[in-house]
């Protein structure tokens, strides 16, 4: 009697968070489409002679921007495979003081709020902003705390130490062991991780804002220019938008196993 | 014969030599760690003695106290509820295998990939001056509720818990997912009711994650501003008064200033729940 009471408290709270989350989700993606009068919500009828539909007008005017995240994520993901791999494999097999400086390194932007990261960034190195570079480095310092995560618990499960072991002892020198054992053992880490780092990067704010130019401003940057100068369709189609590039990969990272992807949650 | 080496120690013959952390370790050390010294430099205009000043003025100011004071107490309270209201479906997640549990995980995990300005939206169109649970309850019930409840706290609280409500799922349901169920069901057969087998056997085994879904909630509420930009009018949170101070104003010892506080608090609050969640003994 009392187990079921509280398997209904808890059925009833997943509901009410389903519906907080669902709910405005529901209302922008019908705004896009829909009229919005129909939802009561726009007090503008205007729309350009020359575009179909609100997603044709949103590309005119943020097309590039969100051209500009996708690389960027993209960037960040290859990036971050080329730092965090390595630093993954040294980390799951190493124990000493430089290794466990590292791994506290690693966690601690997670403990930065991205404006200060962004400020530092801006006054320690004012001339690499024109190029992006910074920008860059901005997401990578948050996104490689989940990659090396995703990637550590993918190489805790396997047996490494013993497989290395072998293979050492067959005459196979470091970097072959790291193609032919690490990566193969951690590549369900390895995917997850990317598409962890694809997911932050994308929908980063906190860094981006301060760090953009004009000719480096990321999609969530235009955003924010949307929700403030442009109509509730023209916003909620920009939304939408944000969300059919962010989705996919948060349901490929449901179906890779729980320990690979529990990084996200753990650490986000 | 081979001599034993301590287990987990180094990693002997076959393992990596500390070459691998090193590209690793340099890219933090340039974009992480000169950055952050970047911000002390600056904040005590090359005076070792003027940080101090510096800090204290943050806090001396009524203005940037209060932005500072309110951030504290909206993360705060935002961590405490997206906990409280997580913590039974987390559990639900994790242990009970029912149709749909794979796409309501989904949803809740959406908020992840959102930047707080997107959530500052959401809450506009939720509950803005014509927003869709006004314009509902007045069809409903024939006079508006939440009109532009948006802009003030109580719409700022619940953009918050938006996206904190994906951290607090995903990291409790983690945590119950690692939790050994048979403690749970060898009390259950000595006849501990529910609520008693909640307090005495789930809470105490949990509390490590607890302490970590709160720091983690927590950091991410004081540092994100996209939220506070798109709504608040007259309650402000100290970031949006950094990123004010530094581009509007010039002011980069002040902004630096106010990024170091934000940035002390976050890290002293994960580093004492890293110590919590360390296991005794």
């Amino acid at each position: 009697m009392a187990d079921r009471f509280a398997s209904g408290v808890a059925v009833a709270l997943l509901a009410i968070l389903l519906a907080i989350v669902a709910a405005p989700l529901a209302v922008v993606i019908a705004g896009s489409v829909l009229d919005p009068g129909l939802l009561g919500l726009s007090s503008e009828t205007w729309r350009a002679a020359r575009h179909a539909t609100w997603f044709d007008y949103v590309l005119s005017l943020y097309g590039r921007h969100l051209v500009r995240s996708g690389c960027l994520a993209a960037a960040v993901v290859v990036l971050s495979f080329g730092l965090g791999a390595p630093a993954a494999y040294g980390l799951s097999r190493r124990e000493d003081a430089f290794a466990r400086s590292l791994g506290a390194l690693l966690d601690a932007p997670l403990a930065v709020p991205g404006l200060a990261v962004a400020i530092g960034l801006l006054l320690a190195y004012p001339r690499a902003r024109a190029s992006g570079a910074t920008l860059a480095a901005g997401h990578l310092v948050y996104a490689l705390p989940f990659f090396v995560r995703a990637a550590r618990n993918a190489l805790s499960s396997g047996g490494l130490p013993e497989l290395e072991e072998a293979a050492a002892a067959a005459g196979a020198g470091g970097l072959q062991r790291f193609r032919r054992i690490v990566l193969p053992l951690a590549r369900p880490g390895l995917f997850a991780g990317g598409l962890m780092a694809f997911t932050i990067s994308w929908g980063e704010f906190n860094v981006s804002f301060l760090l953009a130019t004009p000719s480096t401003q990321t999609f969530p940057s235009a955003l924010y220019l949307t929700y403030t100068s442009n109509s509730f369709p023209v916003a909620a189609a920009a939304t939408t938008l944000f969300l059919a590039a962010a989705v996919p990969p948060l349901m490929l990272l449901q179906r890779i196993a729980s320990p690979e992807a529990a990084a996200f949650g753990e650490a986000a | 014969m081979r001599p034993l080496r301590a287990p987990g120690r180094s990693p002997g013959p076959a393992g990596p030599s500390a070459a691998w952390l090193a590209p690793a370790a340099l890219f933090l050390g340039v974009a992480f760690l000169v950055p952050l010294a970047t911000l002390v430099a600056t904040a005590a205009r090359g005076a070792p003695g003027a940080l101090w000043l510096a800090l204290a003025g943050v806090w001396a100011r009524p203005h940037t106290r209060h932005a500072l004071a309110n951030g504290l107490g909206l993360s705060a309270a935002v961590s405490l509820a997206a906990i409280a209201l997580c913590l039974l479906p987390a559990e639900l997640l994790a242990r009970r295998r029912f149709p749909g549990r794979g796409a309501a995980r989904l949803l809740l995990s959406i908020p992840l990939a959102f930047s707080g300005v997107i959530v500052g939206f959401l809450a506009i169109v939720m509950l803005g001056r014509v927003g869709v649970v006004p314009s509902l309850a007045r069809a409903v019930f024939g006079r508006p509720f939440g009109e532009g409840l948006a802009y003030a706290l109580p719409g700022l609280f619940l953009a918050y818990l938006f996206f904190e409500i994906p951290r607090a799922v995903l990291a409790l349901e983690a945590a119950f997912a690692r939790m050994d169920p048979e403690v749970d069901a060898a009390a259950r057969t000595l006849g501990a009711g529910p609520v008693r087998r909640f307090a005495r056997i789930t809470l105490p085994a949990l509390r490590p994650a607890l302490v970590g879904t709160f720091a983690t909630t927590f950091s991410v509420s004081l540092g994100s501003y996209g939220a506070a930009l798109i709504l608040s009018r007259r309650f402000s949170v100290l970031p949006v008064e950094a990123y004010q101070e530094f581009t509007a104003f010039g002011n980069d010892a002040g902004a630096c200033a106010m990024a170091l506080w934000l940035a002390a608090i976050s890290l002293v609050v994960s580093a004492v729940a890293a110590r919590e969640a360390r296991p005794r003994g």
